[in-house]
């Protein structure tokens, strides 16, 4: 059962709260031959007490925590976005200063070596890994707590988004669930904290308003993370469409976990959130354009299609073509292809088609 | 500069479906001539690829006599390479000779006589030095990916019956095997890429197919710098030519039916497979880019990366392992 706690924190003893707050979750442990990778959520220029980004004090005070346990390689890190790169959210977010206060180190991933990892996930069939990510041993995610006009909040599993090192990410919105389902399990937090001291309601991520809560959230899942900050929102954890996703393909619990900390009834709070049928437009947007890439995949196959028969007619017609690698291909090239094509749909009629 | 004419010995289906398609993208040679004993396959050749210009005969002899040849293929059956050879570099000819130069010792040293007294070029077709993955693979192992290398695992694989091959040579004994045949691309390659071979234990066999000669075969080769390269090959299988390297710091997989390299490198904690791209290879066939090789090299008088001494360690290594899978027994080489 994941472990999650929930403890009521103001600015004067951070510290404190975010100790306590791990403590209370007994099974994260560190040693000094780790590196461990915390991801803060530093998605805009806009600061911590506008509810935007990750307070740099949490941080501080997760370094802290860490190096009470050991003396590990700490990397603090960030992509560049559509807003700014990086180095300017780490210089002008006070992250640069924390780093150097801290002596921890900064890396962008978007400069990082880039590895083209195979993963044959739900939604990416690869994807381009910042080596500070594989060299890891230990991975924080530390988001904050918003609304999301698309996928209705932002927190713990959405921070990991910021992991994709290409500047312009929006082209994979239309998949968000698909696409956090395979960066949570490729880097699946080993410790997640919630920045909960000022988040944001209304039209979050960035243009919404900040509002007051004055917690620190920490758990060991970020299904089940996701699912305890949702409800403190005033969220129905299940409305959430990459948490119920999540939890669908077994990432995580929604329902089975071991809080500790404040009971969740007493830090409730209701986060204003867009008007519904924003909210549906959005969702049926991003329907639109799954519609229309899966019909530009189904002209694309088809084109295919009508081009390899454009050549067979050649072959058939004249004997062979010359394609520029593989050299001549001929008419007993394609009765073999063919005899393949027949045999393979034999095998499958006979054995049915889900054990081919 | 002017074009070179080009011979071709022998129009099976290899110069038919491989070596003709290929020369049609190397535009510094014309081809002028096409010889087969059978007369009417030259002739088809040559209508077939718009050869309009170009001569035929039924003998090897009266092409090597034609001043209109500066360079000869020979794609007969291997048996026949050393006796052609030695005849064209006599008439001073440049020699694309296709693998095996010749099917014994005393052949290859008939043809090292022959190139030490001549000075035309000799190159053996190992075109797949020249296939971008296995160029990729060596460019990354000078560059030290994988570290020391340990284990490699060549896979060379194809369906002889699917093959439209005219005089069906390779069934016949003494035409060549899987191993002689096909297999010595991947002894040829193992030399390449991890340096020369000091042992070969071998398995050889004819296992599935009603013929004279092996269709399948097990070659293990020790390198001299402790590697060990395990060649699987068969004729009875889909087409498949992949390769697997295992060394001290990563490792590397591909096969030519994929545009990428598979990779993992044992610094990374989450060591999983990733991906190098090779999209920036043009597709072009190796035959074209070891041909196209052959014509820089005679072109500036350079020696050909390929030379007759890879010719002799190959067919060494080939009848060392036709010894070992006989005894039972290692061989050194």
């Amino acid at each position: 059962m994941s472990r999650v706690s929930i403890v009521r924190c103001d600015d004067q003893n951070i510290k404190g709260c975010v100790k306590k707050s791990i403590d209370m979750l007994n099974t994260v442990s560190f040693s000094d031959s780790d590196v461990v990778v915390i991801k803060p959520n530093l998605c805009d220029l806009k600061s911590s007490a506008k509810g935007v980004t990750t307070d740099p004090r949490i941080v501080e005070a997760v370094i802290d925590y860490i190096r009470q346990k050991a003396d590990p390689v700490i990397i603090i890190v960030e992509s560049d976005h559509w807003i700014a790169t990086a180095e300017e959210e780490f210089v002008r977010l006070g992250y640069r200063n924390l780093a150097e206060k801290l002596d921890v180190e900064l890396v962008n991933l978007s400069k990082d070596e880039i590895f083209e990892i195979e993963l044959d996930g739900k939604y990416f069939k690869t994807f381009d890994t910042p080596k500070t990510l594989l060299v890891a041993t230990k991975f924080i995610s530390i988001a904050q707590l918003k609304t999301h006009t698309q996928v209705r909040m932002t927190c713990i599993m959405k921070n990991q988004f910021g992991l994709i090192s290409r500047r312009l990410k929006s082209k994979h919105h239309p998949y968000m669930s698909e696409v956090l389902f395979d960066i949570n399990k490729l880097f699946k937090p080993d410790l997640c904290v919630v920045d909960a001291l000022v988040g944001m309601e209304g039209t979050g991520p960035a243009d919404g308003l900040p509002i007051r809560v004055g917690l620190i959230i920490s758990g060991t899942n970020p299904v089940a993370t996701d699912a305890i900050a949702a409800t403190i929102m005033g969220f129905k954890p299940r409305s959430i469409p990459y948490l119920k996703y999540a939890e669908k393909h077994g990432l995580g619990s929604i329902s089975k976990i071991e809080l500790f900390g404040e009971p969740i009834d007493k830090v409730k709070q209701k986060f204003e959130f867009i008007p519904w049928f924003s909210y549906a437009l959005y969702r049926m947007s991003f329907r639109m354009k799954r519609v229309g890439v899966m019909i530009e995949r189904f002209f694309d196959k088809l084109a295919s299609f009508t081009d390899i028969t454009a050549t067979g007619l050649i072959v058939l017609r004249r004997g062979f073509v010359v394609g520029p690698g593989s050299g001549a291909t001929t008419l007993s090239n394609g009765i073999q292809y063919i005899k393949e094509v027949i045999k393979l749909f034999f095998v499958r009629v006979r054995r049915g088609w889900k054990h081919i | 500069m002017r074009e070179m004419k080009l011979g071709i010995i022998g129009c099976g289906a290899v110069v038919e479906l491989i070596h003709l398609p290929a020369l049609g993208r190397v535009p510094e040679v014309t081809i002028t001539s096409l010889a087969d004993l059978n007369i009417k396959r030259a002739r088809e050749l040559k209508k077939k690829y718009g050869l309009l210009e170009a001569a035929t005969y039924d003998s090897y002899n009266e092409l090597i006599d034609s001043s209109d040849v500066d360079i000869v293929l020979i794609a007969t059956p291997p048996k026949t390479h050393a006796l052609i050879t030695i005849d064209a570099l006599k008439a001073n000819k440049h020699v694309y000779c296709e693998k095996s130069p010749g099917t014994s010792m005393e052949d290859i040293e008939m043809i090292l006589k022959a190139t030490q007294s001549s000075n035309s070029k000799f190159m053996v077709g190992y075109n797949y030095r020249f296939q971008s993955h296995y160029a990729k693979i060596k460019e990354l192992l000078n560059k030290g990916f994988v570290g020391k290398p340990l284990i490699s695992d060549l896979y060379y694989l194809s369906d002889v019956r699917s093959w439209p091959s005219v005089s069906q040579f390779q069934l016949t004994p003494g035409g060549g095997d899987v191993l002689l045949d096909m297999g010595i691309h991947c002894v040829d390659l193992s030399r390449w890429l991890f340096g020369e071979v000091i042992k070969v234990y071998a398995n050889i066999r004819t296992a599935n197919l009603n013929v004279p000669v092996a269709d399948t075969a097990t070659v293990v080769l020790e390198h001299q710098n402790g590697a060990v390269s395990i060649l699987h090959l068969s004729w009875c299988a889909p087409g498949l030519n992949s390769i697997m390297v295992v060394g001290t710091k990563g490792s590397l997989m591909t096969s030519l039916d994929i545009n990428y390299i598979r990779a993992s490198k044992t610094e990374l904690i989450k060591n999983r497979w990733f991906r190098i791209d090779m999209k920036e290879f043009p597709p072009l066939s190796s035959y074209q880019q070891a041909f196209t090789h052959f014509i820089n090299c005679i072109r500036n008088e350079k020696e050909p990366d390929i030379t007759i001494q890879d010719g002799i360690r190959g067919l060494q290594i080939v009848l060392a392992a036709y010894e070992s899978s006989e005894s039972g027994k290692p061989k050194n080489v």
